[in-house]
């Protein structure tokens, strides 16, 4: 037999150990097999090679699975209650947007009848309606940024 | 796994719900420890592994794909830690940079990094001659190794181990079939050498 066959042969019996050998070529690998010794010999050391890998006891230690679980616990907490705040920080800003919005027309009748009465140049105006739509988001990013920060702090202390 | 668990699991992980986790912690750990043992061959790093796997699935929960079994979900993370540690530990040559823009992933790395002392293969096995066996598959190069744990111990099909690897399925398909054979010449050798197997 040339040595295509038997090469042929090993590809078959791994395909046959991996699960995906072909059924019209099964046939062939076994009638192969009953004729060549060397390729049966093989082929019974692929299905030990199999066994052991199947074989190899690896158990994880229970103190290492308690930690686990309560170290997930705990951190799924935590995501969870960062989860509702934002939740809650994106419902503030849809209705801080949706009232912005609305308010818009009006605030600026207001700050324009204002600027009249007290003879604002028209630029200090603008800035000040700027810095009034300003304000709620930079309170809200020095807020959340507070928080952080502390929660940083916090975690650091925790590890020392 | 049928497709109503994997919504479920799915569902359970966008809460972060507690009850689920404890679930899946008890389900999966001994396959999970496992592959980590496999893939790193280092206990201490395999249980460090084991816990920030847990914890990453507790917080990428959301991004699991229901189409996809959790189990394989869950050993790309594990495996992508693995990696992640390897680089830490090793930080990337410029033949790592170009084998990884080829695709290779950085899994390889995990082969230059030491075992545990002693073998962890053997340690779990004993002393025996399944021991001895054991720490075969402990010298295989990591991308033999991890295919042959994926698909013989966690059962995983082929398509799901391409998923985990990022590798084409016949790049698996080839993998499984060299690591086998290389477990066999293994084998074969020391079976011969101590006129055993």
């Amino acid at each position: 037999m040339s040595e295509g066959i038997h090469n042929r042969a090993r590809r078959l019996m791994a395909d046959r150990a991996i699960g995906i050998l072909k059924e019209d070529e099964r046939g062939d690998l076994e009638t192969h097999l009953a004729e060549c010794p060397d390729c049966a010999d093989a082929a019974s050391a692929l299905d030990l090679a199999v066994q052991v890998i199947r074989s190899v006891p690896v158990r994880v230690d229970a103190e290492l699975v308690q930690a686990t679980r309560r170290s997930v616990r705990l951190y799924a907490e935590r995501l969870r209650e960062n989860d509702a705040r934002m939740k809650m920080m994106m419902v503030s800003c849809a209705l801080a947007a949706a009232v912005g919005a609305l308010s818009l027309p009006y605030f600026f009748r207001v700050a324009t009848w204002l600027g009249g009465l007290l003879s604002f140049p028209q630029v200090v105006l603008y800035a000040g309606m700027a810095v009034f739509w300003l304000v709620p988001g930079l309170a809200v990013a020095i807020a959340i940024l507070a928080r952080r920060l502390q929660a940083d702090l916090k975690g650091n202390i925790e590890v020392l | 796994m049928e497709e109503s668990e994997t919504r479920l699991i799915a569902r359970g992980l966008r809460l972060r719900d507690p009850e689920l986790m404890d679930a899946l912690i008890e389900r999966y750990q001994h396959r999970l420890f496992r592959f980590l043992l496999f893939l790193t061959r280092n206990r201490a790093w395999a249980e460090d592994l084991f816990q920030e796997t847990w914890l990453r699935v507790v917080e990428r929960g959301s991004q699991y794909d229901a189409r996809w079994r959790f189990q394989s979900w869950l050993l790309a993370i594990a495996r992508n830690l693995a990696i992640d540690q390897a680089r830490r530990r090793q930080p990337l040559s410029l033949e790592d940079s170009a084998s990884a823009a080829e695709g290779e992933s950085g899994i390889s790395l995990l082969d230059r990094l030491p075992s545990s002392d002693p073998d962890p293969f053997q340690q779990a096995a004993g002393r025996d001659e399944q021991g001895r066996l054991a720490d075969v598959l402990g010298h295989l190069p990591t991308h033999y190794r991890e295919v042959l744990t994926m698909r013989f111990h966690e059962e995983l099909q082929l398509d799901e181990i391409a998923h985990v690897t990022g590798a084409p399925l016949s790049t698996v398909k080839s993998r499984l079939r060299r690591g086998l054979e290389l477990v066999r010449e293994r084998l074969q050798r020391r079976g011969h050498e101590s006129g055993q197997v």
